[in-house]
Formats: structure tokens, sequence, C-alpha cells
């Protein structure tokens, strides 16, 4: 027994130390673990050389450059992949380009997202009559925006949503409407993502379309029923 | 295994060996996968709970068992009937089955006999419902009241739901997830006798 | 229907001990938690206590339970990602891994090479993510404060990586069935490979601060000490299993993803104690960045999800220009529905066996979800390891074992 056993141990009546290789053979275990044990060195029982040691590294960080950041008057650096809030994408005439199809209600896991659609005569036929997003529910997951048949909602780079009220943070189309512009980079990056497999362009849906697809027979449902 | 009673389910997606066997049946078997060496289950790896409201029995008790010694993970199902919620406890043979069997009978009422401390784990003593069983909605069903202190008295109180936007979710619906034709083949009860 | 009762353990229950001589002592009740920073999160602890000797605990817990289970079976497959990030909030990404795998086994879809990789990197990375929250935590618990600066100044560095991946430090919502959400970068995985080649000189400088200090040692030594056997019965998995000296590891015993390919050794420790638990964390940390070098440095080129018509989303380009897309795009978020059937799969997360036992029943959303999480599992051995324990040790046991309860709540 080495000397540092007599340290305070639990005094129960606690398990003997089993030994190396003593556990009793498993397949599922691996064959050749790699078995871990380190007794003290007289240097470290000894306390002073590793308690001086140490003290020295934490010297010598004070004069590393900080890796913090002084956060609000130093911002951090905003990439296109970065998931702020969600926002609308409106059109050069002011419009919003969603037709209010209500795929990123669906998906929307916390159920942030509420739209009323309503007619319209110019040439979209639909579109949003109210369009709010509960920003308190949301989660920035991006599912919205990866759904979205139209490109109309995206990530924002805005990731500081403060407010004094929770109705501040209940955003409606006035709030969420950016010009496409200001969102260029994060559509750029979703046109970009979202192509997946497409890149290669070498693969073109099966003949006769996906629904018919040989692996999926007998599981199609039929399309125009839903 | 199947001289004890167990009938061999046909095999699932992940191709693990799935028994199934009754409640009497179940105690021996479990002693007989512990302790036999041919069999040698150490670890009891996971317990959960089924709610089939249209099957007899209703409920089942799913056991995830890994033999150590073999590499070899089975699944065995106990069928436990709503009318008598009770099945026996395996805490004498794994020592884990201790929390799996309290969070079992937490979550869906189903009783383990011979367990020495069964009560609730998850949700706090006292709550009415097993929130796992099909019949117990997704809102929960009492969150409209609160409790209040007002002048040193305590009272309850009705809330203004905090629904959701765009959330009308249909309440319970015991019909809906028929889990006729599961590959395990067990019975389900017709249409109209949908409980 | 039942309605029961609390039964709360007290003093009046407890044989009194016998007087030794005059030193007459009674036993104590304390409630520990649920809101002591000791008990990492929401915790409670009802002891008591013979002096400073443990004499019985009892684990309350449900503080965090959001019934996770139940809004499995109101949510569509891929919804019920956004759960499984927040189970154990310190690898989210190797929670997403785990629910993906399940699921593509139920469907059977086939994940293309290079998702495999990344899906490897990842989960390599939250390993390392929670031991280091873990070391950070359980320096603070012992008394080791600025060792908690350190492994955060890493951790922070690591989030900093996944958000340029993933566009998100925590809870990341990456993870798509059948893929992954982006592609990994080249410029990226240069900055990993940087990251990396750094870390291991950080894994030095922890240990020159931890392993060979002399406080720390003593904290740690023969505390919390379980045998093999206990462990097993207690169904404890991952490195609190393997201290015991069993060298059982998911990725070796019941292999996923790449790791068959992959060259790491599973540490185990000898005695079962605290003091094992660390070392075998610490060790597994150096065998993740060796792992994670071998896959940034032949990472399979090709697709990052699969080229499955069925069961991924279409090409965003063909959406906005073909109609039969944009049904298909509708179809798969709104009625995925993989096939009948049932399926247990389980990664080796940071903290053990990590399953999901899914049951389907051909609908759009899960019938029954279950959820093996190994914080809950693994604290049922707190009962074995503190009883006996002086109160000073419960601290350093909890460390030791480290659980997460947004995990073990559910």
């Amino acid at each position: 027994m080495s000397p540092h056993d007599a340290t305070p141990a639990g005094p129960g009546p606690g398990p003997a130390p089993v030994a190396a290789g003593a556990a009793p053979r498993f397949a599922a275990a691996v064959a050749n673990p790699k078995v871990l044990r380190r007794e003290l060195t007289l240097n470290e029982r000894l306390f002073v050389g590793p308690f001086v040691k140490a003290l020295w590294y934490t010297f010598t960080r004070m004069f590393r450059k900080d890796i913090t950041r002084r956060y609000p008057e130093q911002k951090m650096e905003v990439k296109p992949t970065l998931h702020g809030v969600p926002v609308l994408v409106m059109k050069e005439d002011g419009a919003p380009r969603c037709v209010a199809c209500g795929l990123c209600e669906f998906v929307c896991p916390p159920r942030a997202i509420d739209i009323q659609p309503g007619e319209t005569d110019r040439p979209i036929e639909r579109e949003p009559k109210t369009f709010v997003i509960d920003m308190l529910r949301c989660i920035e997951c991006s599912y919205c925006e990866e759904v979205c048949p139209e490109e109309a909602i995206v990530m924002s780079t805005e990731y500081e949503v403060v407010g004094r009220r929770r109705e501040d943070f209940v955003w409606d189309l006035k709030k969420l409407l950016k010009p496409a512009q200001e969102l260029a980079a994060r559509i750029a990056w979703v046109r970009k993502t979202y192509k997946r497999w497409d890149a290669a362009a070498e693969i073109a849906p099966p003949p006769g379309g996906v629904f018919r697809d040989p692996r999926w027979a007998g599981r199609e449902r039929p399309v125009d029923s839903h | 295994m199947t001289a004890l009673g167990a009938e061999v389910l046909p095999s699932t997606q992940d191709g693990l060996a799935a028994f199934r066997v009754g409640r009497d049946a179940w105690p021996q078997l479990a002693q007989a996968m512990k302790r036999d060496p041919q069999l040698a289950f150490e670890l009891l790896v996971d317990v959960a709970g089924a709610d089939f409201p249209r099957r007899r029995p209703r409920f089942e008790v799913v056991y995830h068992l890994w033999s150590l010694t073999f590499n070899r993970l089975v699944r065995v199902k106990v069928g436990v009937p709503e009318e008598d919620p009770q099945i026996a406890s395996v805490v004498e043979l794994w020592g884990s089955a201790d929390w799996h069997e309290r969070e079992t009978f937490d979550l869906f009422g189903i009783r383990f006999a011979g367990h020495p401390d069964l009560r609730r784990i998850l949700l706090p003593d006292g709550y009415p419902w097993h929130p796992l069983r099909k019949d117990f909605p997704v809102e929960g069903i009492d969150n409209s009241i609160c409790y209040v202190r007002e002048g040193g008295v305590l009272m309850t109180r009705e809330l203004a739901v905090d629904r959701p936007a765009g959330a009308d979710r249909t309440p319970v619906d015991l019909s809906r997830g028929d889990p006729a034709g599961f590959s395990d083949g067990a019975p389900t009860l017709p249409e109209e006798g949908a409980k | 229907m039942t309605t029961l009762t609390e039964r709360i353990v007290t003093v009046a229950d407890l044989p009194q001990p016998p007087g030794e001589g005059d030193l007459h002592s009674e036993p104590m009740e304390l409630s520990m938690g649920p809101q002591h920073p000791a008990t990492h999160g929401v915790l409670q602890c009802k002891l008591i206590l013979d002096g400073e000797k443990i004499v019985r605990i009892d684990p309350v817990m449900g503080y965090l339970h959001r019934g996770k289970e139940k809004h499995a079976e109101h949510m569509t497959y891929q919804q019920f990602f956004t759960l499984t990030d927040r189970l154990d909030y310190l690898q989210p990404l190797a929670n997403e891994v785990g629910w993906a795998l399940t699921v593509e086994k139920l469907a059977g879809i086939e994940v293309p090479a290079r998702a495999q990789a990344i899906r490897t990197i990842i989960c390599e990375f939250m390993r390392l993510s929670a031991h280091l929250v873990w070391a950070g935590i359980g320096g603070v618990d012992t008394g080791a404060v600025s060792m908690f600066m350190y492994a955060f100044r890493d951790r922070e560095a690591l989030f900093d990586l996944l958000d340029e991946l993933t566009g998100l430090r925590t809870n990341q919502e990456y993870l798509r069935i059948g893929g992954v959400g982006t592609d990994l970068p080249a410029e990226l995985i240069v900055k990993m490979k940087a990251w990396i080649a750094d870390f291991p000189a950080h894994i030095d400088q922890f240990e020159l601060l931890l392993t060979g200090n002399r406080i720390f040692h003593q904290r740690m030594r023969g505390v919390g000490q379980i045998s093999a056997a206990q462990a097993i019965d207690l169904g404890v998995t991952g490195p609190c299993l393997r201290a015991t000296g069993v060298g059982v590891d998911l990725r070796r015993a019941r292999p996923y993803l790449l790791y068959p390919q992959l060259e790491f050794d599973v540490p185990v420790g000898t005695r079962g104690d605290a003091y094992d638990r660390y070392l075998v964390r610490i060790e597994e940390m150096r065998q993740s960045t060796r792992i994670l070098k071998q896959l940034l440095d032949q990472l399979p080129a090709g697709d990052w999800i699969a080229k499955d018509w069925k069961n991924v989303l279409p090409p965003k380009g063909r959406v906005y220009t073909s109609m039969e897309e944009m049904i298909h795009q509708f179809k798969t978020v709104t009625d995925w529905c993989p096939p009948k059937g049932e399926v247990y799969q389980a990664t080796e997360a940071a903290n053990g066996e990590l399953g999901f036992y899914l049951l389907s029943a051909g609908e759009s959303h899960p019938y029954r979800v279950k959820i093996r999480s190994p914080s809950f599992i693994n604290l049922q051995a707190l009962k074995p390891m503190a009883i006996g324990a002086w109160f000073g040790d419960i601290v350093a046991i909890i460390a030791s074992l480290h659980f997460i309860m947004g995990e073990c709540d559910r």
C-alpha cells in the first residue's frame, strides 16, 4: 500500500481495488483497453514543485493576447452562416415575397409563426394578411428558411433581440419585412447550400416522377389527395 | 428461451432478437436470463412502457437486455392488461430496474409487484395522472389553474391558457395511431370496439 | 388514477445509532439542492447524515421534466431534432446523431460517406465539449477554480468552430434525416485541424493543474468507489463503467457511423473511484482528438445528404421552378411517413449509452419514443457511492459522475 492510500477515503467498506485485467472477459469489451493508473511522484507529493509550476503557468497567461471580446462595444464577426432571427424578404415594390402557403407555420417546432392568408389581385394571387413571429418562442433553427418554396423567409444576422414588454417580441409584417439587398449574403448562402446534391447536376428526377420511383412501390400515396 | 414460454417475434428494422412472454412466465424467464451462464444478460439496458388503447392487453412493457459476455442485445415484451396493470418487478435481478420501473409506473401507471420503493420519480408526488397514456392530452389537463396566495389564503385561479400561435391541436383521439399491422403481429381490436 | 402521498425518509425512521461512549450523535436531515451549485442543475438530494457521514441519500428529480417523450408523439420526425438537442445540452449534436440514426434505421435510409464522416466529427467534438465542461465544473467543485477558465476557453474556441459550421453555438439543429444540414467547408477543416493540433498541449496543461495536484488527488482518490459488478448491475455505462475496469464502449461493441474504421484506444480505470473517472475522461479527450485528426485528414468527398428523392427535401432551385418538386417539398415536410416498425438504436454519448427506442405506426409522427438517457441510469449509482462517504465527498462524487439534468429528467 502506497502512503497516499492512507489519505481520507470513504470510511465505508468500499470494494477492494480491482487489479488490472481482473475484470471478467466480456465479448462486448474491447480486447486491449488502455489501462490508466497513475501514482503521484515524490515531487508531486511534496506539492511545492507542481504548485509553483501551476502558478507560473497562470502567471504567464497575463501576457497572452486576450481571447475574450469586449461586448457590446465590440461586436462579433457576422458570417452568412449565422442564424439570427428569421425575417421576411421584401420585393422591390415593398410587398413580401411570401405567398402564405403556411409551410413554415407547419414546420416551426415551437409554433412561433402565425399566418393569416388573404387574396390579392396581383399575379401571386395570395399573400399574408398578417404574418406574426413570436421571437420569444423562436429557437432560430432555420427550418422555416429551409422549407420555404419562395425564398421568402430567411435568417437575418440580427441576434440581439431586446424589448421591454412581451409584446415587443411579437413581430408583425412591418417589423419583419427587410429589403432583399440587406439579406443578399444570406440568400446567396441559401441558394448555394440547399442546392444539395444538385450541385453535381448529374442526377435527374426518376423517369415518370419521383412518386413512381420503383423503390417506393406500395408506399406511394396519391399526390392529389392532399 | 422459447422453452420458458417466450414467443419469438418477427425481426424488425434493427434486427434484434425479440420475444414476447406472458405476464406469469416473465419472472421465471427473467431469472433464467440473468442467471443462466448460456444467456448471461448482465445489463438491463432499458425498460419502456407502451400504450395501445385498442389492444388487449392494453399496455406493454418492453425490456432491452444486453449480455456483455456474448455481446448480444435482445428485446422482451410483456403485455399488461388495463384492468390490473401489474407486473413482477425485476429489481432483485438487475439493480438498474429500480428507477426504470419507477419511471414506467410514473408515466404509465403500471405497478411493479415487489418493487421496494414504488413512487413517482419525474412528476410530483400526488400528481393524479399518468401522462404517457394515449388518453392524456399533450396540452396537459390542469394547466388552466394556478395556485395563488391572496391575503394569506391559498386559492386557485383560472388562467388564460397560453396557447401557441396556430396550435389548435385535436384533443385525445384514441383511434389515432392504430398499431394494427405492427411487425409483432399482436391482435388489435376491431374499429367499432375502439375504447 | 392513483394518488400517492409523499414518502419521505425522516430521522424518526432510522434506528438510533449507538452512542460511542459519551460521544452521542443524532442523525441530521439535510436537503441539498435543487439550487445548490454543486448539484449541476436541478437535482435535489435528501441526505441523512450521522455527523459528517452520509447514512442515507434520496435523489429527487423531475424539476426539469419537460415531457419530451409525450411531445415526440405529436411532432414530425424532423421537428423532434429540436427537442433532442435539449436533452444533454452540453452535447446537443451527439443527441441529434442518435435520433437521426434511429430514424434512418427505421426508414432504411443510406447515408453517404461524407455525411457519416461529418457526423462522426461532430460526435467527437461534442464529446470534447461535454468533457471540457466536466473538467471545468469538476475543477470548481473540488476547489481548482482556475481550471474552469482554461476549460471554458477551449470550449469557447470549439463553439466558434461549430458556430461557423451550423450557425448556432448550442442547440444547433444541424442534422437532417439522411445527412446533415450543410457541408463542412474546406476553410473550416483547416481551422479545425489547427484547433486539434493545439488541443493536446492544452490537455497537458489540464493535467498539470489537476492530475498531479495533491489536493485534487486527495479529494478524488478512493471517493465514490464502485466495483465492476456493481456498476453493471446498476446499468452504469460510459466513462463511469470504464473507470471500474470494464472496457465496454458502444463505439466498439455495437459500432455505428465510421467508428469501425478508426483507430482509437478505450481507456479503462482500475479501481472505479472518482479519480479513475477523471483519468478516463481526460484520456478520452486525447483519444477524441486522435479520432478527429484521422477523420479530418481523410474526409471522404461526396454528398452531405442522401440522394434520396422520397426522404430528403429536393434541391431548392428545382422547388422554385418545378411543380412536381414543389409538391414533393410539401409532402416531405408535412407527411413524411416511415414504415411501421420498431427500432432501438444506441450511441456512445459522453456520459454513456444514449438509446432511442422508437415505435412507429407508419404515421408522420412517432407512435412512442423512449429515450434511454445515460445520466438517468448513471445517477442510480449515486446511492452506493455516497452511502458511507463523508459529506464533503458528495460534491466530488457528483462532479465525477457528471450527469446532466436536462437529459436525466427529459
